[in-house]
């Protein structure tokens, strides 16, 4: 790397810190300057042009304490950049691609990378048609999401969004995509309990996480977010896929407002400087699906954005809702009564995942929809303890089973396929009368043998991939409800309808000998058309068998 | 007048000494509105240095300004402040300190050879050996000695690397 007497040496300019504030310096000199050029200080520091006036440049200054007054300033005629390269995979590094751990044995990637790019055009991209699965339940059964959307994670502090990112970090990662956490702002603890989780489930490899604490430089923390997308796009370019989360972008909105308002730019609306929608949306629309050399890739990226007593009505939560495919929002009531994660699908949206759907999960998201509406107009009106019939009962009993489905633990994910399968298992009425503590156990049991057994794999897979509608799932599983209570291995709760089919399929009556034209049919569909011809003229010259 | 702001911006090379200036002017426009029996003349020979003194004292007779025009004199002090402040600094690092001959001397050569009015802020540097370096506009030129000798040491080693891969014939 050049130091400052080189670059002064080569460029031929200098200039001079004239006022120093905390992140920012105004620098007298260095006439040639142009915007987002990067200048060294002699101390060692780097700094980014923001605006030039006549007299002085104004800089973000990317380090911890104000600069001296006087110090020395050199222009390098470069814009940032970062390295970016495999080498960062599975290391937790600063915006500038170095280890946060200062004594780790690293090897710091050669190619390097412009932060502050534009984003592609329509030409560069592609129809998101592949499905992004979370491994989250009530996500992907009522939220559906594609690969290569922008969805917002949306909700108060506390209501589980970090988990429910987790969750998705850890799925994907199993799926072979390449994750990049961004954390801007966060405390150290936090991000080491991110670390943590990932290295438990044995995923760190396939992660990197880039982290901008709450004690680094403002600076830094303003231009994480771009650095992490940089780093995506690298990968995207070499034809992988890439899921990218931004823990959070309020925050990340309040520094740079404490930036501008340092800066005297003039105060907009709550104080936020006017370019706010700018600042987000150059890097959100560098998110999507793409056209590379190697093959279709696409970035998925997940903002998170934290409201503050579920109002969604902020200027920020508002401004980055317009900018993104959809949110999924994080209900603070539900968080309270016990739901785990507490996402509100009514208050939730997605304009791109529905389109990546198979006919089968179209058809069960429509007929949940509907039926979670219903349900949510009947328990208003059970609350009033008005008597209510049979079928009433039978929603508020199904619906039960349904919400308890969804709940699922923070360190659980569970496949798209199996998640159709158990669904509809518990669609079919299997644990209607069984508590949900025995529904929760035998499920898992359902789904761990899925994980675990290959035959059992292999037929949940065949059943889905016929499937063209939840009816249809539902007469398979209905017709070979033995067949999977056996491969399963549990002793399904008592039930009536349950019983009386398990017990058919147990003793099957033997089909009687086909006659007439049934014998006829059953030749034909048995043998060549000839001994089929045969045999239909043979029939038909028996007189008697003509007569009855 | 703007003759005698040139003959008394002459007496100004370096930055202290426009910092001086300064003050001094600042201290005449204080006492300026005081009632004192000290005369026009004797607060200038007070307050200022003798060369900027005369040179002040000459204009005000050239243009009959006396005690009792107030406006005037605050007026001409005024602009003589802004024209200081219209002098651009020329940064010399020197690995000596110059005598108030050769400051004379540099000043007398921005007389001549430049249009703008220029003065020095001089900056001591012992690393340089000699030569100077020179900072004006943000534009910087090292013409000192310890430039040209490193260039020249590193050269040198370069060569020497090349030598010593060269193939054995």
């Amino acid at each position: 790397m050049n130091t400052f007497a080189d670059y002064l040496k080569e460029i031929g300019e200098i200039g001079f810190v004239e006022e120093s504030l905390p992140s920012l310096a105004y620098v007298s000199g260095i006439p040639k300057a142009h915007p987002s050029e990067i200048i060294l200080f002699e101390t060692g520091e780097m700094g980014q042009i923001l605006t030039l006036s006549e007299e002085k440049a104004e800089i973000l200054v990317f380090a911890k304490y104000p600069i001296r007054v006087g110090t020395r300033v050199v222009r390098t005629n470069k814009i940032l950049e970062i390295p970016v390269g495999k080498e960062v995979i599975g290391e937790i590094i600063d915006p500038f691609c170095n280890p946060v751990e200062k004594f780790k044995e690293y090897k710091k990637p050669t190619e390097v990378r412009i932060v502050d790019l534009a984003a592609p055009g329509i030409t560069d991209r592609q129809k998101i048609d592949y499905s992004f699965e979370t491994g989250v339940t009530i996500v992907d059964m009522l939220v559906p999401l594609g690969r290569g959307q922008r969805e917002l994670i949306l909700g108060d502090r506390k209501t589980g969004k970090t988990n429910f990112l987790l969750q998705t970090l850890l799925y994907q990662a199993r799926l072979g995509t390449l994750c990049i956490y961004a954390a801007i702002g966060k405390k150290k603890s936090d991000v080491k309990k991110v670390e943590e989780y990932f290295l438990k489930y044995k995923v760190m490899d396939k992660i990197i996480i880039m982290v901008a604490g709450a004690e680094d430089p403002t600076s830094l923390i303003y231009i994480t977010p771009y650095c992490a997308m940089t780093l995506a796009e690298y990968f995207k370019d070499q034809g992988q896929n890439v899921l990218l989360v931004l823990d959070d972008l309020t925050t990340h909105a309040k520094f740079y407002r404490e930036i501008s308002l340092l800066g005297r730019k003039f105060p907009g609306r709550n104080a936020y400087p006017a370019d706010i929608f700018y600042t987000h949306a150059k890097l959100l629309e560098r998110a999507g699906n793409f056209k590379t050399e190697k093959g279709q890739a696409a970035i998925t990226c997940l903002p998170v954005v934290e409201t503050i007593q579920g109002d969604i009505t902020g200027y920020i939560q508002t401004n980055i809702m317009s900018m993104t495919d959809g949110h999924i929002y994080f209900d603070t009531d539900l968080f309270t009564k016990g739901r785990r994660p507490a996402v509100n699908p009514f208050l939730s949206v997605t304009r791109v995942g529905r389109q990546t759907q198979t006919d089968l999960e179209r058809t069960i998201t429509r007929e949940l929809i509907s039926f979670l509406t219903l349900r949510e107009k009947i328990e208003n009106f059970a609350h009033f303890g008005a008597e209510v019939n049979a079928s009433i009962k039978e929603v508020l009993v199904t619906g039960e089973k349904v919400i308890a489905f969804f709940d699922q633990s923070a360190e659980r994910v569970i496949a798209g396929n199996i998640q159709l399968f158990v669904f509809t298992m518990v669609w079919f009425g299997i644990w209607r009368n069984a508590t949900i503590p025995e529904m929760d156990k035998q499920t898992e049991i359902i789904i761990n043998t899925y994980e675990a057994n290959e035959k059992f794999h292999k037929l949940v897979e065949e059943y889905i991939a016929k499937a063209d509608s939840l009816n249809t799932l539902l007469g398979m599983i209905r017709d070979n409800l033995l067949l999977i209570v056996n491969m399963v291995g549990i002793k399904l709760p008592p039930n009536p309808m349950v019983e009386a089919l398990l017990v058919r399929q147990a003793n099957p009556l033997p089909t009687p000998p086909a006659t007439g034209l049934n014998a006829l049919t059953k030749a034909a569909s048995t043998t060549s058309p000839q001994t089929a011809l045969n045999a239909v003229t043979n029939q038909l010259n028996k007189p008697e068998e003509r007569k009855n | 007048m703007n003759t005698y702001f040139t003959k008394i911006l002459r007496h100004i090379k370096t930055t202290s000494d426009a910092d001086t200036l300064l003050s001094q002017i600042d201290q005449v426009l204080e006492n300026l509105y005081q009632v004192t029996s000290v005369s026009l003349n004797e607060l200038l020979d007070q307050n200022l240095s003798t060369e900027v003194a005369t040179e002040i004292k000459n204009a005000f007779h050239e243009h009959g300004l006396s005690w009792e025009h107030h406006e005037e004199v605050k007026s001409f002090f005024i602009n003589l402040k802004l024209e200081l402040a219209k002098c651009k600094v020329i940064t010399l690092t020197l690995a000596y300190h110059p005598t108030e001959k050769h400051l004379k001397r540099l000043k007398m050569w921005t007389e001549k050879n430049l249009t703008t009015s220029f003065i020095f802020e001089i900056e001591h540097d012992e690393s340089i050996i000699a030569g100077a370096i020179i900072i004006l506009n943000g534009q910087y030129l090292d013409l000192s000695v310890k430039r040209k000798l490193d260039a020249y040491f590193a050269a040198q080693t370069d060569s020497k690397q090349t030598s010593n891969n060269t193939p054995y014939l």
